[in-house]
């Protein structure tokens, strides 16, 4: 499955081979979907230790993917357009990223999800919506979490987004 | 050690979860019509390894109905002594690792455990965004026997959450409007007993990463930082610590009408083929696959992320676009099919081995409507995901299932697994 491969911890053991060259540094957190991605490469020159940055080179021309590798050995990739907008944000690892960083203004709807949930009586499944503005899952195991959300309207056309969710 | 071989311990180490969904109401109205439906039972075992469990209302202090929450109650005692107290509506989960309590409901002094000198505290987060934050202590836990003296977990490790006094939960166990389950009305229960198939609440991760993010010490002035804890030290299975009897729990239910019952009492029996009363029968032992799972087929699809939890209150799966049952208008969370459907899953392990498990859902909402009703055996919602199914506690009615802790030997094999 592509969320677990590579498992988050060993990105963590392994991050020369994980990473390789590309290896970026950043501060900038203050993106997520909707916006421009967590870290761009001009902002290495603000190394910071805490995130480690790999910005890919594009799959394909519809999209390019930074990949975010937490200290905690959690690993986040973002999708961004062509138009440097986050599309999509998908994560796995052992503890779950900061959510509301990664959602931006998107974080409400989740948080609603949240809420529906337990003021339904529900226990155990996962977090899920299906919106027009936002489609996210939050799922996992104990210490095994991983998960998606994208925003169906900036999915660049001819992608399809299945294929790069967990 | 080879990066994959490492991933693949740390898979089965992992195996533990539970998806922990904060209390709130019951779901649905709560209309009292009707008369009362029954109570249901099994036959009672007796034995030092046999702990009744219920599921019933919930502790004091919890305001809202939950219906189908597994609870157990648990003795502790100050370490080498006989100053105990009793612990009520704890859940039983087998989908985590590890004894959680809320501190409030811990009245003795127990001691806490350090890390470098410091006081350590663990994290767990669930799925929906709560966690459980609080210091490490130390206890002698007792669970079965008539009177809660039958096994022993010496000098076990366990979590006491919200205690007042601790630093508050770091942001990486916290963050992103993260909720606290620091009370029965945000848990549900007392504490959760988490009886899953790891034998530590972590595991290697937590040994090798200081920032892994679920062990901290208190540096001072409510500050934190990381640590490594090694297995030996982190919350323990309590099963495992058990002097006999410790590869891993049977959970046996009573079958539960299709309109639900009052509560329901079983037994959860500690031990696989350790006992006469926890012999193996003709059973299907499913064992994960690396990332915890095994395979359902259901409905024409196959699912790669089917597992068994207790602490899950509903059959969940699909997601909200099968006609013969939609999400209830009122609350999407769960299917209100017309009529009563039966239905057909089939697992099958990595091992080959394969089952076919056949259960009904009916209309939540209907099901709901009794609110002295809180075990139900046909509630199911979506999960979302086209890839999942997950058996949570209506599978567990009307069932013997065994789960194994990872590593330990028992006649069906070696853990983890689950048998039913």
């Amino acid at each position: 499955m592509l969320t677990m491969k590579p498992p988050s911890f060993t990105m963590w053991r392994t991050p020369a081979f994980a990473l390789a060259a590309s290896l970026l540094l950043c501060t900038n957190v203050q993106a997520a979907l909707g916006r421009a991605p967590q870290a761009r490469p001009a902002d290495a020159a603000d190394a910071a230790p805490a995130a480690r940055q790999l910005r890919a080179a594009p799959v394909n021309e519809a999209y390019t993917v930074s990949t975010l590798v937490e200290p905690t050995g959690t690993v986040v990739r973002e999708f961004v357009n062509a138009q440097q907008q986050v599309f999509a944000v998908v994560w796995a690892g052992p503890v779950l990223p900061d959510l509301a960083v990664f959602f931006g203004d998107h974080f409400t709807a989740y948080q609603q999800a949240v809420q529906q949930k337990r003021a339904a009586g529900q226990r155990g499944g996962v977090v899920h919506a299906r919106k027009p503005e936002l489609v996210m899952l939050s799922r996992g195991r104990m210490g095994n979490f991983e998960g998606y959300a994208y925003i169906p309207t900036l999915v660049p056309h001819g992608v399809d987004i299945k294929t790069l969710l967990p | 050690m080879k990066p994959q071989v490492t991933f693949r311990w740390f898979g089965r180490a992992m195996v533990a979860s539970f998806v922990w969904l904060l209390a709130s109401c019951g779901g649905g109205g709560g209309k009292s019509d009707g008369s009362p439906p029954p109570a249901v039972s099994t036959p009672p075992v007796t034995g030092a390894n046999v702990q009744t469990l219920r599921v019933g209302p919930g502790p004091a202090g919890l305001s809202v109905r939950v219906v189908n929450l597994l609870y157990t109650s648990v003795r502790l005692c100050m370490p080498g002594t006989d100053t105990c107290q009793t612990i009520d509506h704890v859940l039983v989960d087998t989908g985590s690792t590890g004894l959680r309590l809320l501190s409030t409901a811990v009245t003795l002094p127990l001691p806490v455990a350090t890390a470098e000198g410091k006081s350590l505290y663990n994290c767990v987060q669930f799925i929906d965004q709560s966690y459980m934050w609080g210091p490490v202590a130390s206890a002698d836990v007792y669970l079965g026997g008539p009177a809660l003296d039958g096994e022993k977990a010496a000098n076990l490790r366990i979590q006491l959450a919200g205690s007042a006094g601790a630093p508050a939960a770091p942001s990486v166990c916290a963050s992103g409007g993260f909720t606290p389950n620091d009370s029965p009305s945000a848990l549900g229960a007392n504490g959760i007993l988490g009886v899953g198939t790891a034998p530590q609440d972590c595991g290697i991760g937590c040994e090798l990463n200081p920032a892994n993010g679920v062990y901290h010490v208190a540096t001072g002035g409510g500050a934190l930082t990381g640590v490594a804890v090694s297995q030996a030290e982190q919350l323990q299975h309590p099963v495992s610590r058990f002097a006999v009897n410790h590869n891993g729990v049977l959970i046996h239910m009573p079958a539960v009408a299709a309109t639900g019952a009052a509560s329901a009492t079983g037994a959860m029996i500690f031990g696989i083929g350790t006992q006469p009363n926890n012999a193996p029968g003709t059973v299907r032992v499913m064992a994960p696959n690396v990332n915890g799972y095994f395979t359902t087929t259901f409905n024409g699809r196959t699912l790669s992320r089917g597992f068994v939890d207790s602490g899950s209150n509903g059959w969940f799966f699909g997601t909200d676009t099968e006609p013969t049952y939609p999400p209830c208008s009122n609350a999407p969370q769960w299917y209100c099919p017309s009529s009563a459907l039966n239905l057909q899953a089939v697992n099958s392990s990595v091992n080959g081995q394969t089952s076919t498990v056949d259960f009904a859902i009916a209309n939540a909402n209907t099901l709901f409507s009794n609110a002295a009703t809180y075990a139900l055996s046909n509630l199911a919602g979506p999960v979302g995901d086209d890839t999942a199914f997950d058996f949570g506690l209506p599978f567990f009615y009307g069932r013997q299932v065994y789960t194994a802790i990872s590593g330990a030997s028992t006649p069906l094999g070696t853990g983890p697994y689950v048998a039913y």
